[in-house]
């Protein structure tokens, strides 16, 4: 008696528009990803009213960021002068930075990011390490109207 | 055709055995094995998604510190670059604390008070002095603003006062130090 051959039915999965989907994805992602943004705090910018906010192309500057415990107390968490964490507290730390960075260019700007729900008196005494250290220009950092 | 004489009988077309020829052509499919592929895109997509943060757009204000103005609250130190020129009065905007989220702003020796920080700027336009965008004022373009809040003062509204003032077209804007 001859043998009858089963034909047993083989799934096939078709990807293509998967991959299609993936890669568009991906691509996305990494024109949207900004990781030297990511290195600095999150903070909740000010917004003003008719803001000029505007974004800079100038190389010779600092960042010091200000984050917040939380909204209702307005204190500062943490000082972040040029990507090191310094404490709420430790004033002379930040004015030795400050001071070598003013040796080097006296033309150096100081980007001050601070959440807004921070207390101005939490704010002050970095504003008066900037005056000691002779720090010529002052950016304050602001949401931007695009 | 063969001799019927012989003995041999003729055999039909149809039953002569033919060569078969076993040797079949075998068409390849290239395959291509995206296995490891996608498993490497989903990687870096989960990476990816799990680094991006969706925040606003952030600029800056820009501004010069003012020279001569007490915004480190220290005075016992002698200005290092001593000037003959007669100091400028600085124009005081003071934003004091209504509750834990709103402010409200002044301007020191003005009887006038803005009602909100877009007035605040058209008080500041008013008082200026700038004929080239016929401004007739007291005060010129250059004259320190010093920004004076309350200590519970939020940051969003010395911001504001800030924006304000460089809107208003003053070059030197500070702030005061804690009374």
């Amino acid at each position: 008696m001859a043998k009858k051959k089963i034909d047993v039915p083989r799934p096939e999965l078709n990807v293509t528009s998967m991959m299609d989907l993936v890669l568009n994805l991906m691509t996305f992602f990494v024109l949207v990803s900004n990781f030297a943004a990511a290195s600095m705090p999150l903070i909740e910018a000010p917004k003003p009213e008719d803001s000029l906010a505007r974004q800079t192309d100038s190389q010779d500057r600092i960042v010091i960021s200000l984050e917040v415990t939380d909204k209702d107390s307005g204190l500062a968490k943490r000082i972040v002068a040029g990507g090191r964490d310094i404490g709420p507290q430790d004033g002379k730390q930040l004015l030795d930075f400050l001071l070598r960075e003013v040796k080097v260019s006296e033309k150096v700007e100081v980007d001050l990011r601070v959440d807004k729900n921070v207390r101005y008196d939490q704010v002050q005494p970095v504003l008066a390490i900037m005056a000691e250290a002779n720090v010529k220009r002052m950016n304050l950092v602001a949401a931007r109207e695009d | 055709m063969l001799d019927p004489a012989s003995g041999l009988q003729p055999v039909a077309e149809e039953q002569t055995p033919r060569k078969v020829n076993r040797k079949s052509h075998v068409i390849r499919i290239p395959t291509l094995n995206v296995t490891s592929f996608l498993a490497m895109s989903w990687g870096l997509l989960t990476f990816l998604m799990l680094n991006a943060s969706f925040s606003g757009p952030e600029g800056v204000i820009s501004a010069n510190v003012p020279k001569g103005i007490v915004s480190s609250g220290t005075t016992d130190k002698p200005d290092p670059n001593p000037t003959t020129e007669i100091p400028k009065v600085p124009i005081i905007i003071m934003v004091t604390q209504v509750d834990a989220v709103t402010a409200r702003v002044s301007v020191s020796g003005l009887s006038e008070a803005p009602r909100s920080f877009k007035e605040l700027t058209v008080l500041l336009m008013k008082i200026q002095k700038n004929p080239e965008k016929g401004r007739n004022g007291v005060y010129t373009p250059d004259n320190p603003i010093v920004i004076q809040p309350e200590a519970g003062v939020r940051w969003q509204h010395v911001v504001n006062a800030f924006n304000a003032a460089v809107k208003a077209q003053y070059t030197s804007v500070g702030f005061a130090a804690l009374q």
